[in-house]
């Protein structure tokens, strides 16, 4: 279901060109024209952030959050070309998209040993109405979005999150507007769920 | 399309749920870290005034710092060596040092520095990087630099010939805050038990505004939606997170010397509030005196 269809084409670039998602940076080359690097230069000073939360909130942990920045705008830097101009969010959301997913996936089985220890903590303790620790309730959002469906959660994070507005979503996700539209509803209702098992305590997961 | 109310706002939400959505509020990038990504990267150019963080200081903190013959290595993971008042913003200094948290002290490049005066706009941050790409085409990282550690001779404060006569930052006074602003024993973001929900809702909704102009780039925007939020939520439940707002809203707008005096007064009313660590990484670039503050654990 990755992808769930959306723009998978223009987020063909393979991000196992990058050898280590490590410290040490691989070549990245940015080659090409001026043209290219001042093009490059503009994403980035226009996009980074927004990629910068974009896969933090897509699930990549605090300590990988720059290198996963950076593998987007390297991907991004090999496929300039192919970059629609005026598409360049698209394309870096795309892309974040693929890079937080890979890595979700690089640490799937620690993840639900996490979970479980999550569901532990809330389980808890945790005033179930009142305003959570900050980073209680990051982690319990981390969770929550993690387990949203792969379509609806790029919309979540978008709408909910990053504050976009649907019409925004749409051009950025290349989707109808109904179509965001339901997956937002979707993400909602998986949310309050999710919550609603949080506020009982962490039972029924 | 009319969008429905971000689920935030709508006052029926839980208070958890409400605090869940609010966790990733502060996400962005430490600054240093971003600077370093952009030298790994080869983009350079990265001019005031544009989107993002607005004043050159942030990134040329780092940049001093390391043509003084500091270590990159102590930059990049953000302790960034104070470097005595803030810098005007002005030359972007090509710096090829190792992106990632090297252990070595990075060899240093340092290019004539391009006057490019302060604010650019947006659209055209390339302006610094044209003649830089001349002598050198930086084709490639840093870390495929020779490790001949050559740090330039330190050329000590002199390095920075105010450019423009920018205010910047006043020398910051020591750390600690005037005795007039004894620090209120309470945290800042408590948890208030009672809100009116339509009321909260109203104030997040304000924020949200606000937050939303910065993202668009647009401090001038967000400072607006942050004084209707101090007109209108003068005891409101967020004031903790306005000031951060209003803090970030002010650097990138250049005022640094009043985002660092707004810093240093939450800092010294709530050094141990959640927001607090977000204040310290926002003004760490910026704020030469500030480690005192700014002890990251």
């Amino acid at each position: 279901m990755r992808g769930g269809g959306h723009r998978s084409s223009d987020v063909t670039a393979n991000s196992q060109a990058i050898p280590v998602p490590g410290r040490e940076v691989p070549e990245l080359v940015i080659g090409g024209t001026r043209a290219e690097r001042a093009r490059l230069t503009a994403m980035f000073n226009a996009h980074y952030d927004f990629v910068w939360r974009s896969v933090r909130r897509l699930g990549v942990t605090d300590e990988a959050v720059d290198d996963a920045a950076q593998e987007v705008f390297v991907v991004a830097s090999r496929r300039l070309a192919a970059i629609e101009e005026g598409k360049e969010k698209a394309f870096l959301f795309g892309t974040a998209v693929r890079v937080a997913s890979d890595a979700r996936r690089a640490r799937g089985r620690r993840r639900e040993q996490a979970d479980d220890a999550l569901d532990e903590s809330t389980s808890d303790g945790v005033p179930a109405d009142e305003l959570l620790d900050q980073k209680r309730a990051r982690e319990l959002l981390d969770d929550i979005v993690a387990h949203l469906p792969d379509d609806t959660r790029d919309v979540f994070v978008l709408f909910e999150l990053e504050g976009m507005t649907m019409a925004e979503i749409a051009v950025c996700l290349e989707l109808k507007p109904g179509t965001v539209a339901s997956r937002l509803r979707r993400a909602r209702e998986m949310f309050e769920a999710a919550i609603a098992r949080a506020r009982a305590g962490g039972r029924g997961r | 399309m009319s969008d429905p109310r971000r689920l935030r706002d709508d006052p029926e939400l839980s208070e958890l749920a409400r605090s869940v959505l609010r966790s990733a509020d502060g996400d962005a990038p430490e600054p240093s870290r971003r600077a370093a990504v952009a030298r790994s990267l080869g983009v350079t150019g990265f001019a005031a005034g544009s989107l993002g963080f607005a004043s050159a200081a942030w990134w040329l903190a780092p940049v001093v710092a390391i043509v003084l013959g500091v270590g990159g290595a102590a930059v990049m993971r953000g302790d960034a060596t104070p470097i005595g008042p803030v810098l005007p913003p002005a030359p972007v200094a090509r710096v090829a040092a190792r992106a990632s948290a090297a252990p070595a002290p990075a060899p240093v490049v340092a290019e004539a520095p391009v006057g490019v005066p302060a604010p650019a706009v947006a659209d055209t941050p390339v302006a610094a990087e044209a003649p830089a790409a001349a002598p050198r085409r930086p084709r490639r990282v840093a870390a495929a630099l020779p490790p001949t550690p050559s740090p330039s001779p330190p050329p000590e404060p002199s390095l920075s010939p105010p450019p423009e006569p920018s205010p910047s930052a006043p020398p910051e006074p020591s750390p600690s805050p005037s005795p007039s602003l004894e620090p209120p024993p309470a945290p800042a973001p408590a948890p208030t038990p009672v809100v009116d929900a339509r009321r909260l809702a109203a104030e997040v909704a304000t924020l949200d505004r606000a937050r939303a102009r910065l993202a668009a780039g647009d401090p001038a925007g967000a400072l607006a939606a942050l004084d209707a939020h101090a007109r209108d939520f003068a005891d409101g439940v967020l004031s903790a997170e306005a000031e951060v707002l209003r803090i970030d809203a002010l650097l990138r707008r250049g005022d640094t010397s009043a985002a660092l005096a707004l810093a240093r007064r939450f800092l010294a009313r709530s050094p141990g509030s959640p927001l607090a660590q977000r204040v310290r990484s926002l003004i760490k670039p910026h704020a030469g005196g500030h480690r005192g503050t700014g002890g990251t654990p």
